[in-house]
């Protein structure tokens, strides 16, 4: 059988994440491909609706970076996509889904390497979790 | 519309991309994809002939739409965007992919995965570039007029760089005379110079004096001064707030006044001068201190029985007892709040407020103060006699969680300033100060210690465990721990280094302001290290000790900061706005409001209709709205629920 290898959507902040990453990938440092990256003004913009449309378009996983708490842009757009993806979880729980398949994590513009541990051990969360249920399916799509 | 002509650039960025990826392959790939009418690779896209080739380009193809794969967008984007507009398409019809940080460097190793990456980020930004929308701008007329909110320091400084730049400024303050907390104080650190005393004289004479600045104000003829008022509500945005101020009658008029004093020889009542502390008495018609200004007399509401004995007596008729209080409405494109801190009230700490020998640092500087009640003698409160031992408690009600978490920043300062200056006057009182850290955080604010240590002052680090007053020894005893070790200090007078807390119509004044505060309750800024002394609010600014508690020096730049942002934002008169903004799909939104709680700068408000609104000078262009909103009604220019939809599934697709 082929190995699993989840496919994971990034959420990641144009004012943070982003940066941190793009400064990474500057110093040739990689990240693993099967993580697809999206940026976004502010993770105040993705809403449960786009996390679920990547869980139905057969992402495995999805990782949401924003702003260290304070230092957001827009005030606290951060924390409010925080406490929807906390309450997301519990929905996707719920669904049978799995709440793990959905992580977000806030970090400073500075901290590529804490944001590519966070995706690698992700990655392997997902791994061991295996793959989203809704590919097979293909309800949604 | 016009049907999407896409023209994708590859960049070989001399071989950083092009030994990598296998850019032949991604061409190919790429001219398979539907309304992509142009594609080519070129050497350098940011040197002059790449340049050329893509104004050539958009020109022969008529492309309207253009996809750059290339170096990061942090690079190169705003000369990319210059060329598109050059070319007469809307810059904002350019997608820029960073095939070289995020495919070539990351996978220099594997070849087929950079390549295989690339083309993923190529098609998606294809995707994406189809669904982009024009983006307009609209030009907002500004009010070249300003509202300052309080007369301190910071009010002072900004109100009259504002007039010099040529702008209208209405300065609000809330007690009957300009100065603020500066006022009160004798000398001023680093320099030492005269906080007050200098301020009724000319400035030639005295030009490091502070108090200069207020009566430069008085005479601007583009200040105008509202005292004893308070600003009631506001509407509007940033170069057009509609502004209500309450003016409550002064019952003096300081135009006509000028301080001659028959109105306080008839004045039948006397109480004790707050703004002294009560070292002093006053009569209800009074001068808080001689250095008042405007200079002249004020009515204390409180006690005055309106006897109409200062009416009758007062030679030039300034006086108007049955003054009531008035509305002025004002027009104003920006709002700057300076409204200071207080002092934090010891209330029975360390026995504060029941031996009067115990006081706080700001009552200690009146009495230092050469033209304060005492004539710059230190006494005891209880008994008007010499002090030969003063212990200084420091951080009291600061840096303590359970009553303000924050450092005061400025209590150690002054602190030592009052040490100094006593040590000076009289070398053979004992000076001691009690404290947990000394924070020093300006300029040649060090040489204060220093000095404080040359000139004999004692120094105790430790807590303060209790203090009691000795009957037999008619002094106070003063138990500090230290390192472990209980120490015993007898004083006979007790300064209280207080913490500062905000002023205290600081929570009104946010709720009509619609500004959020901090949970220390100071004014909160967008960011703390890049938009530090801008609200939530656009066009509303605060400086100074309003957002927390600062130094003279520092107050008086962080006032200049904010005029040079407001008359960035206002000098041309007029606002350029650009319309990638938040906007409302009229036939889905249910008045829920939910926008409006959510908006952290108060852009989105219902209508009467029901209906959500977007006033687009105030919109920052996050999204927060766009998230939050439960019936899709409200979406983002440019991040719209289905633009984004079409990248996340541009981004899955294999």
């Amino acid at each position: 059988m082929k190995e699993f290898k989840p496919l994971i959507l990034a959420f990641l902040c144009e004012n943070s994440a982003y940066r941190a990453i793009d400064v990474a990938c500057m110093r040739k440092i990689s990240y693993l491909e099967s993580i697809r990256v999206i940026k976004v003004p502010c993770s105040g913009r993705i809403s449960s609706t786009h996390i679920l449309q990547a869980f139905s378009n057969g992402a495995d996983g999805v990782i949401i970076f924003g702003c260290l708490k304070g230092g957001c842009n827009f005030v606290d757009g951060n924390l409010r996509t925080q406490f929807r993806v906390k309450k997301l979880k519990e929905t996707l729980d719920t669904v049978g889904l799995g709440g793990d398949r959905l992580e977000m994590y806030l970090v400073g513009f500075c901290e590529a390497g804490k944001i590519l541990k966070y995706m690698n051990d992700f990655y392997m969360k997902i791994k061991e979790i295996g793959p989203n249920p809704l590919k097979s399916k293909e309800v949604f799509k | 519309m016009s049907e999407a002509r896409i023209g994708v650039f590859i960049c070989k960025c001399g071989g950083e991309i092009s030994n990598i990826v296998d850019l032949d392959s991604l061409k190919e790939y790429v001219k398979k994809i539907p309304n992509v009418v142009y594609v080519e690779k070129h050497d350098f896209l940011c040197f002059r002939e790449g340049q050329e080739a893509l104004k050539k380009a958009i020109r022969e193809h008529r492309l309207n739409r253009v996809v750059v794969a290339a170096c990061s967008p942090r690079l190169h984007e705003i000369m990319f965007k210059r060329i598109l507009s050059e070319e007469g398409v809307n810059p904002c019809m350019l997608e820029i992919v960073s095939i070289r940080e995020q495919c070539a460097w990351p996978y220099s190793d594997n070849p087929f995965k950079a390549t295989e990456k690339a083309k993923n980020m190529v098609k998606t930004a294809i995707l994406r570039v189809k669904t982009l929308e024009e983006i307009g701008e609209v030009t907002v007329p500004a009010k070249l007029s300003v509202l300052v909110v309080g007369g301190g320091i910071a009010g002072i400084t900004a109100a009259l760089k504002l007039a010099d730049y040529g702008f209208q400024v209405y300065l609000v303050e809330k007690e009957a005379t300009l100065g603020g907390k500066g006022l009160q104080l004798g000398t001023v650190f680093p320099t030492e110079d005269c906080g007050v005393c200098m301020v009724p004289y000319k400035l030639e004479r005295h030009r490091k004096c502070l108090f200069k600045y207020v009566e430069l104000v008085l005479t601007n003829p583009r200040i105008k001064i509202f005292t004893k008022s308070i600003v009631e509500h506001v509407e509007g945005y940033l170069g057009n707030f509609k502004v209500i101020i309450r003016k409550n009658p002064t019952y003096v008029n300081f135009e006509k006044c000028v301080a001659c004093g028959v109105c306080e020889e008839v004045c039948p009542i006397e109480v004790p001068n707050e703004f002294d502390f009560g070292l002093s008495k006053r009569k209800a018609i009074y001068m808080p201190s001689p250095h008042t200004l405007p200079r002249t007399y004020i009515i204390d509401e409180e006690n005055c029985n309106k006897c109409g004995e200062c009416e009758k007596v007062c030679p030039f008729n300034a006086i108007n007892l049955n003054e009531k209080p008035e509305r002025i409405e004002l027009n104003v494109g920006a709002i700057i709040v300076t409204t200071g801190f207080r002092e934090f009230n010891p209330k029975n700490m360390y026995g504060y407020g029941i031996y009067p020998d115990i006081i706080t640092q700001l009552m200690l500087a009146r009495m230092l103060d050469l033209s304060g009640p005492t004539g710059g003698r230190l006494v005891r409160v209880s008994d008007g006699r010499k002090p030969t031992k003063i212990v200084m408690i420091q951080c009291v009600g600061s840096r303590d969680p359970q009553i303000n978490p924050y450092c005061s920043n400025i209590c150690c300062s002054i602190a030592l300033k009052h040490a100094r200056s006593i040590k000076e006057r009289s070398p053979e009182t004992d000076v001691t100060i009690v404290y947990k850290d000394i924070r020093l955080m300006g300029k040649n604010y060090e040489k204060y210690l220093m000095e404080c240590e040359r000139l004999g002052v004692n120094f105790v680090k430790g807590e303060v465990a209790g203090v009691k007053w000795d009957t037999r020894l008619k002094k106070f005893e003063i138990e500090v721990e230290s390192f472990g070790n209980r120490k015993r200090l007898l004083a006979d007078l007790i300064v209280l280094s207080t913490g500062f807390i905000p002023s205290s119509n600081a929570i009104e004044l946010a709720k009509v302001l619609n500004v959020s505060l901090r949970r220390d309750l100071f004014f909160a800024s967008t960011h703390p290290k890049f938009a530090p002394l801008e609200t939530n609010v656009n066009g509303i600014f605060v400086c100074g000790a309003a957002q927390g508690p600062t130094d003279i020096s520092e107050t008086v730049n962080q006032a200049l900061a904010v005029v040079s942002k407001v008359a960035k934002v206002l000098g041309k008169g007029e606002i350029k706005v650009k319309l990638s903004k938040a906007i409302v799909n009229e036939n889905y939104c249910i008045g829920c409001r939910v926008c409006e709680i959510s908006c952290p700068f108060n852009a989105a408000k219902v209508s009467v209709q029901g209906i959500s609104n977007v006033v687009e000078v105030m919109c920052k262009e996050c999204g927060i709205c766009a998230a939050e909103c439960p019936a899709e009604a409200m979406q983002l220019v440019n991040y719209r629920d289905e633009q984004l939809s079409e990248i996340i599934k541009g981004v899955l697709s294999s």
